[in-house]
């Protein structure tokens, strides 16, 4: 009998980077993870570190896929595609002064239209960590102009879809 | 979602968790699982009754047969992570007491949740187990299923029994049961 394969600690985080769950344990927790620390530490900070959150894991899940794709439009539909299995639509406004690239979500991982969480209007805010971290990532072969990031809207409060934006003075 | 991502999630949240309490990964664990149990019922109900293809509900696929329950568990683990289910999971085992009695260990070649964590060490986790939330998960859905059901068993206790940060070889999860009557 063949003895079982041990597989290093390396092979395995790289399975786990292309394997999917179902969203079932997001559910479960997230909604509490946004009242433990709108308790804890207020809304203005539970928004604060749960991208925080965000912006971290994708600094290692970047690490470990190393997309060879750095251009913002790809990248951020590469990187949604890797992390929730979503496709999203990603429109480029220019105005005079602005490029404002609306990253448009309807099948958002974090909310739950059931589950109203008073006194939070973003439930998905972390969802902009994970762009600021690929805006870094890109960043490295493209520099960017100072950039703002902010969540407009979310279908955990009764919108129809949700929506992140990067916003860039021009 | 990606499950490298989920272990990820969960490691920096703790982090936060413990800052927030002050405290030790162990209570930060205590906390998270505490608002984990509070959820799940209300989640999973919801998921084995309601619809999610053509009209049928997951409850479809539940069994009234105790001895089938590893077969079933298995389909959970297929349903959640996918055709790789084997790569982490392997079949579940279920021993039945004469009484009535018995539990379910379900062992894991890899850990969805710690995989991707190599800043924790064993001392750290103390008392508290670092998969308590996945043995949570299993646990209740099983309870969950089992009063859909009406079956004459309860859940008296799901916790995780091997654990890859503490040095053992393989993930375990271990769901011990009885019959409703008994106490």
């Amino acid at each position: 009998m063949q003895p079982p394969s041990i597989q290093t600690k390396e092979s395995i985080i790289k399975d786990h980077s292309k394997m999917f769950i179902g969203n079932l344990l997001v559910k479960m927790f997230y909604p509490n993870i946004l009242s433990f620390f709108l308790s804890k530490v207020g809304l203005f900070d539970m928004e604060a570190r749960v991208s925080d959150v965000g912006y971290r894991v994708a600094q290692k899940l970047l690490s470990v896929w190393a997309p060879k794709e750095r251009k913002i439009d790809p990248l951020i539909k590469f990187f949604f595609k890797k992390m929730w299995n979503t496709k999203i639509v990603l429109k480029k406004v220019k105005s005079e002064d602005t490029i404002i690239y609306r990253i448009i979500d309807v099948s958002c991982k974090y909310c739950d239209p059931e589950v109203a969480l008073e006194g939070v209007r973003h439930p998905c805010v972390t969802v902009i960590g994970y762009v600021k971290a690929c805006l870094e990532y890109s960043s490295k072969k493209y520099p960017l102009p100072e950039y703002k990031l902010k969540t407009v809207k979310s279908r955990g409060s009764g919108n129809e879809y949700c929506e992140h934006q990067i916003i860039f003075r021009s | 979602m990606n499950v490298l991502g989920l272990g990820l999630m969960m490691r920096e949240l703790l982090r936060d968790y413990r800052e927030v309490l002050g405290g030790t990964l162990e209570n930060a664990l205590s906390e998270f699982e505490k608002q984990i149990k509070v959820q799940a019922a209300e989640v999973i109900s919801k998921l084995i009754s309601e619809p999610i293809m053509m009209g049928v509900s997951m409850s479809y696929a539940l069994s009234r047969d105790i001895n089938d329950l590893p077969f079933t568990t298995q389909a959970m683990f297929h349903g959640m992570i996918g055709k790789d289910y084997y790569k982490v999971f392997e079949y579940p085992k279920l021993t039945l007491n004469q009484d009535g009695s018995g539990n379910l260990v379900i062992r894991m070649k890899q850990c969805i949740m710690c995989a991707g964590i190599n800043d924790i060490a064993k001392e750290e986790i103390m008392k508290k187990d670092y998969g308590g939330t996945v043995a949570t998960l299993f646990g209740t859905v099983i309870k969950e299923a089992w009063d859909y059901m009406e079956m004459p068993y309860q859940v008296l206790e799901a916790k995780e029994t091997k654990c890859f940060l503490r040095g053992d070889p393989y993930g375990e999860i271990t769901i011990i049961f009885a019959p409703k009557s008994s106490k």
